[in-house]
């Protein structure tokens, strides 16, 4: 009994110590954000430290406390006594608590977010966002602007770019093909869409569309941190490390005006 | 060396110790078998996931109908061989054996004409899967085929013996799996 | 048996080249005469160029043919199965065993393991040379980012294939099984005897596969990027279909021997755990190896025809989902004899019946089951929302079993009699570091969560805490336990805790390290990355490199151990479990008579012996 005692003592104490740990360290898990949705998947993967600290501490805490507490005393290889061979208390509490937390873990954070990720593909909801056709080939980023009547954004150097104005729904439609070969338009691979400090990524399929939205919530540009970056996440040949291209987010105001400057350059 | 020793200690145990052997190898033969069943049901699973219930217009029927004819008979002489078995039959065995070997090498010929002279393109999906299916049973006929024939020249050179009747039997079984996949193949790749 | 050769007086003694000779001699006949007459014969170019796509994959399968044939192939298995038995050559005694095809399961055991270990580090040779690479956030050790994508590949496939799936099955389970479940032999010991030829043919057939030309895809063959790498993915097909069917033919026979083989008495009440975990992951692989085997025919098949299955004009997301179809039982193939064997060493350790057992059993049993339906949790990037769902849900579930190796481990050693030895310090090693792996892993099954981790190096923390963690830990403590089985001598004590606390740091430093760079934005498969990873990176470099001399460091110790450590009686550990009471460091029969089993073997609270072998005092020596 005071085995189980001194047991709880120290888990309890440190399951707090870690908790207090969590608080501290915990909202920079993701170093930089930049989006709300990024805020989600970082509220979520606090949630799921703040339960899982006290799982961790049990088993670790069990690693080093019976080695140590329980080492053995006598050489002999027998032990006599009838010891225990299942304990219908710590068996029951122990499956209880892996389900229950598992239901838990599967009812939040997984399908709130996904609840709050199918409200955001809503038609209703997309009406006014700012579209961005995003077409990656082996191995380039091209950012179109439908609703601007930019096809192909590029900076003075001649860099694929993306400008983002902030506060504003992106949706970004996702095709992978070359687009400099229009004669073999099928022949090209998965590529991965990630902006890091945006917090999602999705894969870009050839001859398949997929969407991804997202709302940047602070001005900001790759210049500023490096997170901020559009990066090929997924491998897609030797060209893979070098298939990135700079972002800005910027106020709505500069967005215009950088529109604006695209037209002019006949972009 | 090993497997020599087991063998004669199979042959002087008594006959309900020998039978419990015989058929603790049949279930793990048939363990076998179900592995060598996976790559069929990736193929149904490829074709129903790429191109549903598409059935080629190329695919000639008759030819379908009389492989499979074929097939089911192979199955039938299998199966009589394996009785011949019992009555430690010999003779009858070999005689079912080349029966088999004879019809089910004309439906693999007939199986490696079709699937020959089936319209390729290699931009076209649909009937990949069926090429593919084709050359699937193709390559296990060809392996049944050669078992059946070892089992054959075993047979001719050195007999039935108590230590090796079931080897002749699971030969014969991997034939008969060869003949239920063809059927299942058949139904699906001309019908469903 | 070593010196039992069985020569009968009719057939004239006569000693043929020596197998691996005569298998590469055939090995290079059979690829030459095939290779040369597609390419000159068959192809209407002539021979121009020598080697092309058709005449290399079937080149290659005449050479393992001839491979296998010259090993002995021929006389153990081709010529038997026509009837022709009087051709056997003389049976190999002493070190020549080991060089040919052995019947004897031990012999088969100790065969894979040198494979594996020659596999892993040739694949951590790989690992070293990216660690070096990915010091500096530019190109400098290798000329081109498709040749580090390459060794990249090498890396991931040699150690899925030829260590993760085979070293503790074909090793550790044709070594141990028979001996564990009281039989003198596996079911099929011809079956396993010339499987473990295919796993040196399958290493080197991907270890030499950029012969071929670069191939950048990883160990994974994402289409349609296969599709437009070089030839050397036709070695990837080859070597994994080689590594697989040498994986699959071991679970036939494993299946066959716990089945079939029991000793009398041996219920499945009493089925030692790590034969349980043999059961399960067999039974995984008789599923699962096929399947992947079908899907990368259909991948050659692809380049080879060319079928449009898998590009852009077929279904990319097909190839991905049949993949992982087996890509994640797979990983539950690698780690679910680990847990067995935490089960088998702790009650030993502690002196402690063993804790729950039948749950131990229930939990392997739910993940076998459960591992068909996660898939799809490596492809939350590619599916859309709907379908990750039911993904994300049965992902977190199989957490449960997998935790109930936890409750059973902690159960079994709590108020016991701990001994800290180096293979229980090694379990308990690998329970932390499974444990991060684990907890790692409820991140990434959570779709929003994962959205920012996939395909980041917060991935590979998370993969290799479970693979390292988990398997490769356990495979060093089982090595350290069952070290006297091999050899009759043991590890010296200080070593193997030098060389255990040395892997350890290694790798924890090194894997999570890497959590971090990944949530920083450091995504897989870049030899080039912006320079403000490049502190991160080279700490974890450092870690690797001690990493791999710490394993470096335990080879030569078990090495050493077993030609020249301490001699120990034939049960050290005073275990109850049947294998301690077979013959050790011999290849003679494991057991005289066979042996009866009476009670379970983890009863440490009497002292009476789990199973009685007639004739023999063996049982004696347990008290």
């Amino acid at each position: 009994m005071i085995d189980l005692l001194l047991f709880l003592v120290f888990w309890i104490i440190l399951s707090i110590l870690g908790e207090i740990g969590v608080s501290v360290w915990g909202p920079h898990f993701y170093y930089y954000t930049a989006s709300t949705q990024a805020l989600e998947g970082l509220n979520a993967s606090l949630f799921l430290f703040r339960v899982l600290t006290p799982i961790f501490v049990f088993v670790v805490l069990m690693i080093i406390f019976v080695p140590t507490r329980f080492k053995a005393k006598r050489d002999g290889s027998i032990i006599p006594g009838k010891r225990a061979r299942t304990n219908r208390a710590y068996v029951g509490i122990w499956i209880t608590v892996s389900i229950v937390i598992n239901l838990l873990f599967f009812l939040h954070p997984t399908t709130s977010a996904a609840e709050e990720q199918f409200n955001q593909l809503q038609p209703a909801a997309n009406t006014h966002d700012l579209i961005v056709d995003v077409t990656a080939r082996q191995w380039e980023w091209r950012f179109g602007y439908p609703q601007y009547g930019v096809n192909a954004a590029v900076d003075p150097a001649g860099n694929d770019v993306l400008y983002l104005p902030v506060g504003k729904k992106v949706e970004f439609v996702l095709r992978s093909y070359d687009f400099n070969h229009p004669y073999d338009m099928g022949l090209d691979v998965i590529h991965g869409f990630w902006i890091p400090a945006f917090g999602e990524k999705e894969d870009v399929i050839p001859g398949e569309t997929r969407y991804e939205v997202i709302t940047p919530n602070v001005i900001t540009s790759t210049e500023v941190n490096p997170m901020v970056r559009v990066q090929c996440s997924e491998v897609c040949g030797p060209g893979h490390p070098v298939m990135y291209a700079a972002v800005h987010v910027v106020s709505m105001k500069d967005f215009l005006q950088w529109v604006h400057a695209q037209h002019k350059a006949g972009n | 060396m090993e497997l020599s020793r087991s063998q004669q200690k199979v042959s002087t145990r008594p006959p309900v110790e020998r039978e419990l052997e015989t058929r603790k190898a049949f279930g793990a033969f048939v363990i076998f078998l179900f592995s060598m069943s996976v790559p069929y049901f990736v193929m149904i699973n490829v074709r129903y996931i790429m191109v549903a219930g598409f059935v080629p217009s190329t695919v000639d029927q008759t030819t379908g109908v009389i492989e499979t004819i074929l097939m089911v008979l192979s199955g039938l002489t299998a199966l009589a061989a394996s009785r011949a078995l019992k009555g430690n039959n010999a003779k009858l065995y070999r005689t079912n054996g080349i029966l088999t070997m004879i019809l089910g090498g004309l439906a693999t010929l007939m199986l490696i004409w079709e699937w020959w002279f089936h319209p390729f393109d290699p931009m076209s999906h649909y009937g990949e899967t069926f090429l593919t299916t084709i050359g699937l049973c193709v390559f296990m006929h060809l392996v049944g085929l050669g078992v059946l024939m070892a089992a054959n020249m075993r047979m001719k050179r050195v007999g039935i013996t108590e230590a090796n009747a079931l080897g002749y039997r699971l030969n014969n079984v991997f034939w008969m799996f060869i003949v239920v996949t063809w059927v299942a193949m058949w139904l699906q790749l001309y019908f469903i | 048996m070593a010196t039992a050769v069985s020569t009968s007086p009719e057939y004239p003694v006569k000693r043929p080249m020596p197998p691996v000779i005569r298998g590469l001699l055939w090995a290079a006949i059979g690829f030459l005469v095939v290779n040369v007459f597609i390419s000159y014969v068959i192809d209407p170019l002539k021979g121009n160029p020598f080697i092309t796509q058709p005449s290399v994959v079937l080149g290659w399968t005449a050479g393992l043919i001839g491979w296998l044939l010259g090993v002995g192939g021929w006389e153990e298995i081709i010529l038997p199965a026509f009837g022709i038995m009087n051709k056997r050559p003389v049976t190999a005694t002493g070190w020549r065993q080991y060089f040919g095809l052995s019947l004897h399961h031990k012999v088969v055991g100790i065969q894979y393991l040198v494979s594996s270990t020659g596999g892993f580090f040739i694949a951590g040779l790989a690992a070293m040379l990216m660690r070096l690479e990915l010091m500096s956030p530019h190109m400098w050790l290798f000329p081109d980012p498709g040749q580090y994508l390459m060794t990249v590949g090498i890396h991931g496939t040699i150690m899925m294939f030829s260590v993760g799936t085979v070293a503790l099955v074909g090793g550790m389970g044709n070594f141990l099984i028979p001996q564990m479940i009281g039989s003198n032999s596996s079911a099929f010991p011809k079956i396993s005897s010339i499987s473990v030829w295919l796993v040196p043919a399958g290493i080197l057939t991907v270890a030499f596969s950029p012969l071929l030309g670069q191939w950048t895809t990883g160990w994974r063959g994402y289409e349609p990027l296969a599709q437009n790498d070089a030839n050397g993915i036709l070695f990837y097909y080859l070597g994994v279909f080689a590594l697989t069917t040498s994986s699959l033919l071991v679970s036939l026979n494993l299946t066959a021997t716990i089945l079939f083989k029991r000793a009398k008495g041996l219920t499945w009440n009493r089925l030692p755990m790590f034969a349980w975990g043999m059961l399960v992951v067999s039974l995984l692989n008789i599923i699962w190896l096929p399947e992947i085997q079908m899907t990368f025919v259909m991948a050659l098949l692809d380049r080879l025809v060319p079928f449009p299955f898998f590009t852009a004009v077929g279904s990319p997301l097909t190839y991905l989902e049949i993949f992982w179809l087996f890509g994640h039982p797979e990983v539950y193939i690698i780690v679910l004899p680990a847990l067995t064997i935490w089960m088998e060493i702790i009650p030993v350790m502690v002196r402690k019946p063993l804790f729950a057992r039948e749950w131990g059993v229930i939990g392997v049993i739910f993940v076998m089951m459960l591992s068909g339906f996660v898939w799809a949790h490596h492809m939350f990037t590619n599916i859309t929302l709907q379908e990750e769902l039911p993904f994300s849900f049965f992902t977190e579930m199989i957490s449960i079993p997998t935790g109930f190796a936890y409750m059973v481990v902690i159960g079994t050693m709590w108020r016991s009699n701990f001994k800290l030895t180096v293979p229980s310090l090694l379990v308990l090693m690998s329970m932390f570091n499974f444990l991060i792996g684990g907890l790692t892993g409820v991140f990434n099954a959570d779709p929003v969560v994962d959205l920012q981790l996939h395909d980041t190096f917060w991935v590979v923390g998370h993969f290799h805490f479970t693979i390292i963690g988990g398997m490769v830990f356990t495979w060093l403590a089982a090595m350290y336990y069952w070290l006297p089985k091999f050899s009759g001598r043991t590890y010296n004590s200080k070593l193997g805790v030098l060389g255990a606390i040395w892997v350890f740091v290694g790798f924890d430093g090194a894997f999570s390290l890497m959590f971090l760079v990944g949530m920083e934005g450091m995504n897989r498969w870049v030899p080039i990355y912006p320079p403000y990873l490049q502190p991160l990176n080279i700490a974890i470099s450092i870690f690797a490199f001690i990493l791999g001399a710490g394993f470096l460091f335990n080879l030569l110790h078990i090495w050493w151990a077993m030609r020249s450590g301490k001699k120990v009686e034939q049960n050290p550990w005073k275990s109850k479990s049947l294998e301690w009471m077979a013959t050790s460091a011999s290849l003679d029969d494991n057991f005289k008579e066979e042996p009866l089993v009476v009670a379970s073997f983890y009863e440490y609270d009497d002292d009476k012996p789990a199973a009685i072998i007639p004739q023999q005092e063996v049982a004696a020596s347990l008290s």
